[in-house]
């Protein structure tokens, strides 16, 4: 019982860091309509933005923040500079996949370009370790645990109860219709890309935390897991992303705690996949495959 | 030119600055002594990325588009398996850092590995643990081939020395947690963990470790003594930790030799190619690749040719021992000797290099740790310590 707890609590974290990620991922694709394989490299832009500032002595929680919104901005420039114009040159949903895809390897290449191929380490200290009903966890992850369903909870009230929500729901569902009633579409697109970026931005500080250090090309490393959350719960959905990512999460820590921590991703990839074949548009989306993308 | 085909970028990216920190110095030692039959050594880095679907397209092309290749270092443990074929099918010889045991027995004319394989590392390490007067270890080693060389003769070496194995991981690399797998660990209580993984693999499987209030001691393999491996988990555990209980299990040659020393006054001057070159001066990779583009050089000389298919085969009569051969620590010296119509032992940087029939060379193994910004032999690991664990 010890060690499923241990392992359930260890899940938790793993979740949540991924949640942050997966939600901003899966946002920013049901607004857009791209699958933005770029997303790991503003991960790591930001979390070295983060690493620059607290290193200048500014708190971890307060660079964190400084970065997210760093996060955004880099987001909205990308879709400015680029996405948006392959976009509104009518590129295939493939080539656009592509274009990220480029846009990725260029933005990684020059952090490293920047960086160098060594790794980096937050000024911050894990903090005491607290036992909660069987589960330890450091007061640094019970934070992260805290900003993640804060971050969620934010998210889904922001697309059930406000204008802005309702408007990126009607993008999501039928750009061309939502545009004909009036909603600003550019808008609205801009505000996906800079919600994207700043959970970017927050998923990368919480994930490099959490691995102890980190390297140019770290974010994008870990975006198949991100991917992973969000297709299970079922792109464009973010209530999936969140019950996707706590699927990952504790598939991985309870394989690593009852079974053999070599297959950790085994087991995590094999639950996708039984996942999607019984319900192959993830468990939570309900997003047409019709849709064209929003620039 | 002598490419130098490794990782630049990725989770081994700093291999190929370490092979770029022997190479270098070789190359301008060399050509300061007038280059070899007229020609000037150029070292070329080439991005193999670390990972075979990446290396095996750019040796490809390195080998399409390069006519003046004449060797090769590289092909680590992360790629060697798929690019040292290729390399040999074009006749080039590969001086290979790769430690894996399937190039014990290599029928490949064109490949030559100075140093120790893996499984030699693998059983060094268990004794080690005896040396230490330790009772009790956990294994730890990542799930790449790079780690898994070494793990099942650390594994094996354990039982054979009858340490009491309390726990033995293959851990999954570059995971986001180890948390359960670290407190299964900690539960086991062992005195020392063996262990070999990649840096960041690294650096957080032992933060989670320092999280439950202990870390145990270390007995790692040379990647421990990497620049960005020790980066990376300083950042994760503190340098104060990482000093109190590492044990860096090495390949051992006295670092103290004319050949050495011709080799760091070289290392000193290569700012412009390798960034903080000195970082890598007790690095045996790199001292091995130093010794591997000397003895490509000698071999042309002697050979009295740059073509690799006919230089390849004078490889061994450069560096194994023959009656009358004198013996030189320095490329300037071989190729007088050579000049004089001497045969020569080249005795390099990292001691003497014997290849067997199947071209691979070997050292002894020395315990060291970290003081005063230098990494000090401890103790050296007798033959006799390091055959019990096998």
């Amino acid at each position: 019982m010890e060690v499923l707890m241990s392992a359930i609590g260890f899940g938790i974290v793993t979740a949540s860091i991924l949640a942050v990620s997966s939600v901003g991922f899966t946002l920013q694709f049901s607004v857009t309509n791209v699958f933005n394989l770029s997303f790991g490299s503003v991960m790591t832009g930001t979390g070295f933005i983060a690493y620059a500032l607290n290193t200048s002595g500014i708190s971890i929680w307060a660079s964190m923040a400084i970065g997210a919104l760093c996060g955004g901005l880099i987001s909205v420039a990308l879709n400015w500079l680029i996405f948006g114009r392959f976009i509104r040159h009518g590129i295939s949903r493939f080539g656009m996949v592509i274009v990220t895809i480029a846009t990725g390897l260029i933005c990684d290449n020059t952090i490293q370009a920047f960086v160098g191929p060594t790794f980096y380490a937050y000024n911050a200290q894990p903090g005491k370790a607290f036992d909660l009903a069987g589960m330890l966890l450091t007061g640094q992850e019970l934070i992260i645990i805290v900003i993640a369903a804060v971050m969620m909870t934010a998210t889904h009230f922001g697309l059930k109860s406000t204008r802005l929500g309702a408007a990126m729901r009607g993008l999501s569902v039928n750009a061309s219709l939502a545009r004909a009633c009036g909603v600003p579409t550019r808008r609205v697109v801009a505000v996906a890309w800079f919600a994207s970026g700043v959970m970017a931005g927050i998923g990368s500080v919480a994930l490099f935390l959490d691995t102890s250090t980190f390297a140019a090309t770290t974010g994008s490393q870990f975006l198949i897991m991100v991917i992973a959350a969000a297709v299970l719960g079922g792109v464009g959905s973010a209530e999936g992303a969140v019950v996707g990512a706590l699927v990952v999460g504790l598939a991985t820590e309870i394989t690593a705690a009852y079974w053999n921590p070599e297959l950790k991703d085994v087991v995590a990839f094999a639950v996708l996949i039984l996942v999607l074949l019984v319900r192959p548009q993830g468990m939570f989306s309900q997003l047409s495959s019709e849709r064209t993308a929003v620039g | 030119m002598v490419a130098i085909f490794h990782a630049y970028s990725g989770p081994n990216a700093a291999f190929g600055p370490e092979a770029a920190a022997g190479c270098f110095p070789a190359e301008k030692l060399i050509n300061a002594a007038g280059g070899v039959l007229g020609h000037k050594i150029t070292c070329d880095p080439t991005d193999s990325k670390g990972d075979p679907a990446d290396a095996v397209p750019a040796a490809n092309r390195l080998i399409a588009s390069t006519s003046s290749l004449v060797g090769v270092l590289g092909g680590g443990s992360d790629t060697a398996t798929a690019v040292v074929p290729l390399f040999a099918q074009a006749n080039i010889p590969v001086f290979s850092t790769t430690g894996q045991a399937s190039f014990d027995h290599s029928t490949s004319p064109y490949f030559w590995r100075i140093l120790s394989p893996d499984p030699a590392q693998g059983g060094a390490m268990a004794a080690a643990a005896k040396k230490l007067g330790l009772k009790s270890v956990a294994t730890v080693f990542g799930n790449d081939s790079s780690a898994q060389g070494s793990a099942p003769a650390a594994i094996a070496g354990v039982t054979k020395l009858h340490l009491h194995l309390v726990a033995n991981q293959t851990i999954a690399i570059g995971q986001l947690s180890y948390r359960s797998e670290v407190q299964k660990l900690a539960s086991a209580k062992p005195q020392a963990i063996i262990s070999e993984a990649d840096p960041q693999t690294s650096a957080t499987y032992l933060s989670e470790l320092r999280q439950l209030g202990t870390i145990p001691d270390l007995i790692t393999d040379p990647v421990s003594q990497e620049p960005g491996w020790r980066k990376a988990v300083i950042g994760a555990i503190g340098a104060s930790n990482l000093n109190a209980h590492d044990y860096a299990v090495v390949a051992y040659a006295p670092l103290t030799t004319l050949a050495y020393r011709t080799y760091t006054a070289a290392l000193k001057t290569i700012g412009k190619q390798v960034s903080k070159p000195m970082q890598w001066n007790s690095d045996l990779y790199s001292v091995a690749d130093y010794d591997s583009v000397v003895i490509m050089a000698l071999a042309m000389d002697m050979a009295h040719s740059t073509s690799p298919k006919v230089y390849n085969t004078f490889i061994p009569k450069v560096t194994n021992p023959s009656a009358g051969a004198v013996v030189v620590h320095t490329y300037a010296a071989g190729k007088a000797a050579l000049a004089k119509g001497k045969r020569i032992q080249y005795v390099g940087a990292a001691g003497a290099i014997i290849f067997d029939r199947w071209h691979n060379a070997g050292q002894g193994f020395a315990i060291e740790r970290y003081k005063n910004g230098n990494w000090a032999v401890s103790s050296v690991l007798s033959s006799a310590e390091i055959k019990a664990a096998f």
